[in-house]
């Protein structure tokens, strides 16, 4: 990782200089961070730098950060790491070799005191900028992505990849402005901050990280979004994208002329118009960057307002409000973790200026899942509310938390016996390894070490099967489960056995539904569930179903 | 920094925060050109659709002062989709006009518009209603007129309808303003802007449409008013005999009708006269395939048709309304929840909605009864549990309903509103019929005669009976204005507009200003609670609040606790 936001900087800082900044535990870590990303605070440290600190700095800055040397090597060095040490701009991170980071986030503001003189940024045409929001849109792919994942697991292609339906699916819901490169984009997204993973079966679901992302206030959020996408974009990128936080809001970055700028100071990264184009096609699947035919683009409405400016609609924890119809209603100035609480116990409505949420029975059944308990969710909801919880809806949350969780399916192993006085034996016999017993012929055992049931059992003289069947409703009375085998004649079952284990080449004559009789000449290799591998005279792998096996003829 | 009320969503719904100083001003500003669509108790939603557009326009507003209005009290900018699609919609009405043809044949649709017209003969949901060219624009023949604005409304291309309605035959009648008992009779203020809203200054323009009113708000005064603006021969739909007779009733206490001047058309009697009340089971009436009765009153030139209870006007009058457009038409409802989903033919047919307003607002001015809604869940005792859980899908609703706990809570609830007028309504003649006999009150089925239904209804009326058991036949219509505690013993299952029409039953104000109180049993863990959320959403919509308790299975009071689990057979489990 070589490019940081302020905030993943911030989440690794020494505890000690954490302590520091918290003023001894006086300031929130949302109130540390707005202290440090005050940008007048960095220019003010940047403008009290004498020429050569300065250009010293500038040098730092446009090193090829892979290469980028200690600072205290450069001219003035230690005591420009000093002031800007002291000064929160530069940090040293112990858990990335020592090495010296300047936050992403300050790099307009450097650059703003440090480029002189500036080239021309801005283009001819203005068009203006909508009000600040909220910035939720801008990371609405990725939040609908985590909520969806969180609620089921979302399956994916053997490449890896979220299947199209899924994507149309979740696109529904979204405003028509989110690509399906969008969602592609916000998966990478959630995978760089562990916010998504694999579950057994290969499907994406949603960590406990996501509730700590969500906790963030939107700027960091931002800053974070920031990070991941120009981790490994060239340095020029980063300095166009700084540059362009520089702009007036209704301004739109001539990226022809940065270009030019670039190359003249030889920028890592600064090549040609196509290289450029496509490193900000990226941020515009990203939902950062807009363009404006070829040569202008500027940053989008949430990271121009809310990383660039943070002139976002402030936040507030108690906003929404709750109706006794059992709609949620979340305005824009709803705090990012309150609206991802809330995700958790309510079926989401629609995305819009007010987001909207219905509380019922099917959705607390997802808060339940979700491991959320009555009383906490009440309280949740108390403290998010503008008003009081309606009282029908309270005693309605109370009643469905009682009635969900009063039944819930359990998988267990059950021993079956033949007759009650067959199961009270096993009872004695395995006494340390029941769970209960669930009727008189039935005990639920162990199921942690099935053999070693089975070894007990027989060392008692009382052997079983050593095999777990499936609970199957014919089968329940009968002493053992249907196998694929049962469906051959004994006789040809055994032979086909006979001639695996010894190795002899045999013609099988097969019949399959609605075909012609046939017959295949093969070395048999293997019998399992229901079906004969083997290997045919041209080389082939053959695999046949039992049940289409009329005979055999083993060859001499 | 003033915080505004207004949140327009992009998709046209509009959310209106009532807890605003600006409220009152934000939603009067509002309601020339959005509709109403709920108003619970903090967030009022109102939607933009073509329809309240276009009628915006049709009464004189532009879309730039409809984009000011929004932009004036929202609190976050109003959304570039919602500004364009105002301005489109809004310059769509008065492009096609409707008038009489020029050589006098038949109606003219025309337009200022070549490339429209032509755009318009190219559309398959019209080109049936299109006659021969007459430039500009095609004949249409008059019996087309409700289809072809249907057609034209539906792809987007409303008809300004200016070939004006059939005056109908001359009615001299005016409003009393005292009534035979000398009490001072006058329209309220809001039943007189839902008839202005209606009849707007009689031009095409308006003179047809719905207006929506809660049960008690006197929607039977707004048709009267109405009546009386027209000055014509009415025929008037309702739901029942029962009703027709209070209509009757009505029109004579409070207009200078006479008795001779209002016929009744019933399977009983016959008779039209100018003005006419019938029931919609009789127009829907078939003989050999035949609107026979439909026939006989469409033959008379009536100037205004009234739809009482218009939310249940059956399919065959549908139909048989889409021929009379030439006449002036207005649907009377409390709410326009169609469970079948044609409410938007309702829209298309009768007419766009005229007038809406919330009932807590008529509340709150005291015009109808304050209403506390509880929910009472009762517990099925354990023998009716394991009924209810082996029971076939199909009798699950009734078994719950029919808990014989609810009679302990009514036993309950009757002691604690010894000197109430009570009304229990239910859904199943069996379960009533065992109810009457635990409590000994009257019954009301619709298999009573007419007469002795009213005569109980009567006795109810003067407190010589104090409690009545009914069937959903009081659903509708029933004018019981000291009726002030209604327990809903069953219903149809998630019917949101029959919960709303009960409640209805007590909305009348009060002779003292009390309260009325409506309560609702229902089965604990069962489809019955299911259900009553769903019949209740319509009215949390309207800003009523319910309170939920407890009963055990002897119908007594009891902590929230659901019923037990039935055991396994052969386990531990319970």
């Amino acid at each position: 990782m070589s490019t940081f936001s302020l905030s993943s900087i911030i989440d690794r800082l020494d505890p000690q200089i954490l302590l520091q900044l918290s003023a001894g535990g006086q300031k929130s870590r949302g109130e540390i961070y707005q202290d440090l990303v005050d940008l007048p605070r960095v220019q003010q440290a940047a403008d009290s730098l004498t020429a050569r600190e300065r250009q010293s700095l500038l040098l730092f800055l446009k090193e090829e950060r892979p290469a980028r040397q200690q600072m205290s090597r450069l001219p003035q060095g230690d005591t420009l790491m000093k002031k800007l040490g002291e000064a929160y701009i530069v940090f040293t991170l112990r858990d990335a070799f020592n090495r010296q980071m300047i936050p992403l986030d300050y790099y307009p503001a450097l650059l703003d005191v440090l480029v002189r003189p500036q080239p021309q940024l801005a283009g001819p045409d203005r068009t203006e900028r909508r009000q600040p929001s909220n910035g939720f849109e801008a990371i609405l792919p990725l939040y609908h992505l985590l909520s969806e994942a969180r609620r089921e697991p979302l399956p994916q292609t053997n490449s890896g990849q979220i299947y199209r339906r899924t994507i149309g699916k979740l696109r529904k819901t979204l405003p028509a402005s989110v690509s399906a490169e969008k969602i592609d984009s916000a998966v990478n997204l959630g995978y760089y901050y562990r916010l998504l993973a694999l579950s057994a079966d290969g499907s994406l679901v949603t960590t406990m990280e996501a509730e700590s992302f969500f906790s963030h206030a939107m700027p960091e959020i931002l800053s974070r979004v920031l990070q991941w996408s120009l981790e490994r974009a060239p340095l020029f990128l980063i300095f166009t994208v700084s540059l362009a936080a520089l702009l007036e809001p209704d301004e739109w970055l001539d990226t022809a002329a940065v270009l030019k700028w670039g190359k003249e100071l030889k920028l890592p990264g600064a090549y040609d118009s196509y290289t450029l184009s496509y490193s900000l096609e990226g941020l515009g699947a990203a939902g950062i960057w807009e363009t404006r035919g070829q040569s202008f683009g500027r940053l989008t409405d949430p990271y121009y307002y809310g990383w660039a400016r943070r002139q976002l609609v402030p936040q507030s924890a108690q906003a929404v409000l709750i109706e006794p119809t059992g709609d949620v209603l979340a305005p824009p100035h709803t705090l990012l973790s309150t609206l991802w609480d809330l995700d958790a116990m309510a079926n989401l409505v629609k995305y819009d200026q007010m987001t909207v949420y219905h509380i019922d029975r099917s959705s607390i059944a997802q808060a339940v899942l979700g491991q959320w308990d009555r009383d906490t969710c009440l309280a949740a909801l108390d403290q998010m509310s503008r008003v009081p919880v309606p009282s029908n809806l309270r005693q309605n949350i109370e009643d469905w938390f009682k009635q969900l969780t009063r039944h819930r399916m359990l998988r267990a192993t059950i021993l079956h016996s033949a007759d009650a006085r067959d199961s009270a034996e096993a009872e004695k016999i395995l006494h340390e390894h029941i769970r209960a017993r669930l009727s008189p012929t039935d005990l639920i055992v162990s199921h942690e070490n099935p053999k070693q049931l089975f070894k007990e059992m027989e060392h008692y003289g009382v052997p079983v099967i050593p095999r777990i069947e499936d609970y199957d409703d014919g089968e329940w009375d009968g002493p053992a489960q249907k196998s694929p085998w049962d469906e051959v004649a004994p006789p040809l079952r055994r032979g086909l056995a006979g001639a695996v284990s010894l190795g002899s080449r045999i013609a099988v004559r097969t019949r399959a539904p609605g075909a012609k009789t046939a017959t295949v000449r093969l070395l048999p290799l293997r019998l399992d569930q229901g079906i004969l591998d083997g290997v045919s005279d041209q080389g082939e792998a053959v695999s046949l179903p039992l049940h289409d096996i009329q005979d055999f003829e083993v060859e001499r | 920094m003033e915080r505004l009320p207004l949140i327009v969503q992009s998709d046209r719904t509009l959310l209106l925060e009532v807890d605003n100083p600006l409220f009152e001003e934000a939603r009067d500003s509002l309601v020339g050109f959005a509709e109403l669509v709920k108003s619970p108790e903090h967030v009022h939603t109102y939607r933009i659709s073509s329809l309240s557009l276009w009628n915006a326009v049709a009464s004189g507003m532009t879309p730039e002062q409809m984009i000011a209005r929004l932009t004036r009290y929202s609190q976050y900018q109003v959304p570039q989709e919602v500004i364009t699609f105002i301005e489109d919609q809004g310059r769509r009405y008065g492009k096609l006009r409707l008038e009489k043809a020029p050589d006098g044949h038949g109606l003219w649709l025309t337009g200022d518009d070549p490339v429209l017209l032509t755009q318009i003969a190219h559309q398959k949901p019209v080109q049936p209603y299109l006659g021969e060219a007459l430039h500009p624009g095609f004949r249409i023949d008059p019996a087309h007129r409700g289809l072809l604005k249907q057609a034209l409304a539906k792809i987007g291309w409303p008809a300004d309808d200016r070939a004006g309605y059939t005056p109908g035959l001359p009615l001299a009648l005016s409003m009393r303003e005292y009534e035979p008992d000398g009490s001072p009779f006058f329209l309220r203020a809001y039943q007189n802007d839902a008839v202005r809203s209606f009849w707007g200054d009689g031009a095409v323009d308006r003179g047809s449409g719905v207006i929506v009113l809660p049960c008690g708000a006197g929607k039977t005064m707004v048709g009267i008013g109405v009546i009386d603006k027209a000055q014509a021969h009415t025929l008037i739909l309702t739901t029942s005999v029962a009703s027709l007779h209070q209509w009757r009733h009505e029109l004579l206490r409070k207009t200078t009708l006479q008795p001779e001047d209002i016929g009744e058309y019933t399977a009983r009697v016959k008779s039209v006269s100018p003005v006419t009340l019938t029931t919609y089971q009789l127009l829907s009436h078939r003989q050999k395939g035949e609107f026979v009765h439909f026939g006989v009153l469409d033959n008379h030139d009536w100037g205004l048709i009234i739809y009482d209870e218009v939310h249940l006007l059956p399919a065959p009058v549908f139909r048989l309304t889409a021929s009379l457009q030439a006449r002036r038409r207005l649907g009377l409802t409390a709410t326009l929840i169609r469970e079948d989903g044609r409410a938007d033919d309702v829209f298309s047919l009768i007419g766009p909605k005229r007038f809406d307003m919330p009932w807590k607002e008529l509340e709150a001015q005291g015009w109808i009864a304050e209403a506390s809604c509880r929910e009472i869940r009762v517990r099925l005792p354990e023998t009716w549990r394991e009924i209810y859980a082996t029971a076939e899908d199909q009798d699950r609703a009734r078994i719950a309903a029919s808990n014989p706990a609810k009679v302990g809570t009514l036993h309950a609830l009757l002691d604690e509103h010894p000197d109430d007028h009570i009304l229990i309504i239910g859904q199943y003649l069996d379960q009533l019929e065992y109810i009457r006999q635990e409590i000994g009150a009257p019954l009301i089925t619709g298999q009573m005669p007419t007469a002795v239904r009213e005569d109980l209804y009567q006795k109810f009326r003067t407190g010589e009976v104090p409690v009545l058991i009914v069937s959903k036949v009081a659903n509708f219509s029933i004018d019981l204005p000291d009726a002030n505690v209604a327990i809903q013993v069953s219903g149809a299952f998630g019917s949101r507009q029959e919960e709303a029409q009960r409640l209805g039953r007590i909305l009348r104000p009060k002779s003292d200003g009390g309260p009325a109180t409506f309560y609702s049993l229902v089965s604990e863990d069962t489809k019955e609670q299911d259900f009553a959320q769903k019949r209740q959403l319509f009215l949390c919509e309207q800003g009523y609040r319910y309170e939920i308790a407890h009963a055990d299975d002897t119908g007594a009071p009891s902590e929230s606790s659901p019923a037990p689990v039935i055991p396994f057979p052969g386990g531990q489990g319970g």
